[in-house]
C-alpha cells in the first residue's frame, strides 16, 4: 500500500483515502491517517460525506423482480445450455471419413485457386480505444507512443483532456531534474501539456 | 450420461456445480442461478438503468457463462468470472440499445398478484425515492470505467482484487477509480439536491 509521499503536508494518495472509507486499511496505516485528518479537517469531512454515500448506496433497495421473472430467465439459461451441452452420438466412423475427405477436398481446391483479397477496405485495428485506456501518469519520453482519439483520425489529437486524467503526482526523471509540466484552462484544452523534447525550453533545476 | 435428479447440499461447491452442468445436470443449474442471480442482477441494473434490459444481460450472461465454461479455468472465483461476463453482456447491451433511464422509483418485488400495501410513512418513502433517482443520475454521469468500477465493488460487493480480476486492471487503479467516483457522486448529488 502506498504510503504518504513524504512530509506530514502532504496530501495522502487517493487509493489511501478510498482503502480508509471501504475499512480496508491496516492499524497502524489507519492510525496515522486519522491523525492526519485531525489536521485537515476539510478531507475528513469529504471522507465523512463519502462514507454517508457508501451507507445510502446499501440502504436504498432496487427494484428487484417477480418469482415469474426469474423463472423466464432460468428457463431460457437452461434451454440454451442444454441446447450446446454436447451430447453422445452412436459411432459413425465412415461418416467421419466421408466429412473429413470432402474437407481435405475443399481446403485443397481452395489453397489452389486462392482468390485475391482486397484489404483496402478492412477497418483499422484499435489497439485499445478510450474506454479501455485510464492514463495515470506519463513519462515525458513516453507521450509520444500514446495516441488517444477516434478512429480515423482526421482531427487533431488530443493526448489528454480535461477529466482524462488525474495527477496524482509528479516525480523527478533519473537525472534528478522535475519535468516542466503546464495546465492550461478550456473545455477541450489539453489538462497536462508536456512540450517534445526537440522544442523543449531548458529545465530549471 | 445425466445425473438423476437431487437436491443439491447447500456446502455444495461452485466448482462442483459447475462440473454437474457440464454433464447436463439441470437441478445443479438451477442452484447456481439461485446463488448469484441477486447479484448479478444488482450489476446489470445498475450498469443498464433499466429492469427489463438488466434480466436480459444476466440471462444473457449465464448463458455466456455456462456455454463456455472452458474459458473458466478457476483461477478466480465462479462469482467473479460470472460477473465479468455479466458486466460485458450488461455493457454490450447498453451499446445496442442505447441506456435507457426508466428505472422504476418503487421498490420491492413486483408482482401483479399482490395487493398494494399502505406505506406507513409516506413522506420518507418519498424522500427514499428521490434519493434513489439522484444517486441514478449521478451514477449514469459517471465516466464509464469509474461506473464498471464502482458498481462491481458497491454492487457486484467485490473486494479491490476481485475488481481488479474483473477488470483486468491493478489494485490501485480500482482503488482511485472508486475514491474519484466517489468525489465525483457526492458533488453531483450536491448539485442535484441544491435547493
Amino acid at each position: 500500500m502506498t504510503e504518504f509521499a513524504g512530509t506530514e503536508s502532504d496530501y495522502p494518495n487517493p487509493r489511501l483515502l478510498a482503502a480508509w472509507v471501504d475499512d480496508q486499511l491496516d492499524v497502524a496505516a489507519r492510525a496515522r491517517l486519522d491523525a492526519w485528518l485531525l489536521d485537515h479537517p476539510d478531507v475528513a469531512e469529504e471522507l465523512q460525506d463519502h462514507l454517508r454515500l457508501k451507507q445510502d448506496w446499501n440502504r436504498l433497495p432496487l427494484p428487484h423482480p417477480s418469482a415469474a421473472e426469474w423463472q423466464r430467465v432460468l428457463t431460457n439459461v437452461q434451454q440454451s445450455v442444454l441446447a450446446a451441452t454436447p451430447r453422445r452420438r452412436p459411432r459413425t466412423w465412415w461418416w467421419r471419413g466421408i466429412i473429413g475427405g470432402a474437407a481435405g477436398l475443399l481446403l485443397a481446391l481452395g489453397l489452389w485457386s486462392r482468390p485475391t483479397v482486397d484489404n483496402s477496405a478492412e477497418p483499422p485495428i484499435a489497439v485499445a480505444t478510450d474506454a479501455d485506456v485510464d492514463i495515470l501518469s506519463i513519462a515525458e519520453a513516453d507521450h509520444r507512443a500514446v495516441v488517444v482519439g477516434h478512429l480515423p483520425l482526421r482531427e487533431p489529437i488530443v493526448l489528454v483532456s480535461t477529466g482524462d486524467v488525474q495527477v496524482e503526482n509528479i516525480e523527478p526523471d533519473s537525472d534528478g531534474m522535475v519535468p516542466r509540466v503546464l495546465w492550461e484552462e478550456g473545455p477541450t484544452a489539453p489538462m497536462v501539456v508536456a512540450p517534445l523534447a526537440s522544442s523543449a525550453p531548458p529545465r530549471t533545476p | 450420461m445425466a445425473f438423476a435428479p437431487a437436491s443439491i447440499p447447500l456446502t455444495c461447491s461452485d466448482d462442483t456445480l459447475l462440473t454437474r452442468v457440464a454433464a447436463g445436470d439441470q437441478p445443479a443449474l438451477e442452484e447456481l442461478f439461485r446463488r448469484y442471480r441477486a447479484v448479478a442482477y444488482r450489476v446489470a441494473i445498475r450498469l443498464l438503468g433499466n429492469e427489463a434490459d438488466a434480466l436480459d444481460a444476466v440471462q444473457d450472461g449465464f448463458i455466456k457463462a455456462l456455454t463456455h465454461l472452458q474459458s473458466y479455468q478457476g483461477r478466480s472465483s465462479f462469482k467473479t468470472w460470472l460477473l465479468r461476463v455479466v458486466a460485458n453482456a450488461a455493457l454490450d447491451l447498453g451499446r445496442q440499445r442505447g441506456r435507457r433511464e426508466t428505472l422504476s422509483l418503487d421498490a420491492g418485488p413486483r408482482d401483479d398478484s399482490r395487493e398494494p400495501t399502505v406505506t406507513p410513512n409516506p413522506a420518507r418513502e418519498l424522500e427514499r425515492s428521490d434519493l434513489r433517482g439522484h444517486l441514478d443520475e449521478a451514477l449514469a454521469a459517471l465516466p464509464d470505467a469509474q461506473r464498471q468500477t464502482f458498481i462491481l465493488h458497491a454492487d457486484g460487493d467485490l473486494s479491490y482484487r476481485e475488481v481488479a480480476e474483473v477488470l483486468g486492471i491493478s489494485i490501485g487503479t480500482v482503488m482511485s477509480r472508486i475514491f474519484y467516483a466517489r468525489q465525483k457522486l457526492r458533488a453531483l448529488l450536491a448539485a442535484r439536491v441544491k435547493p
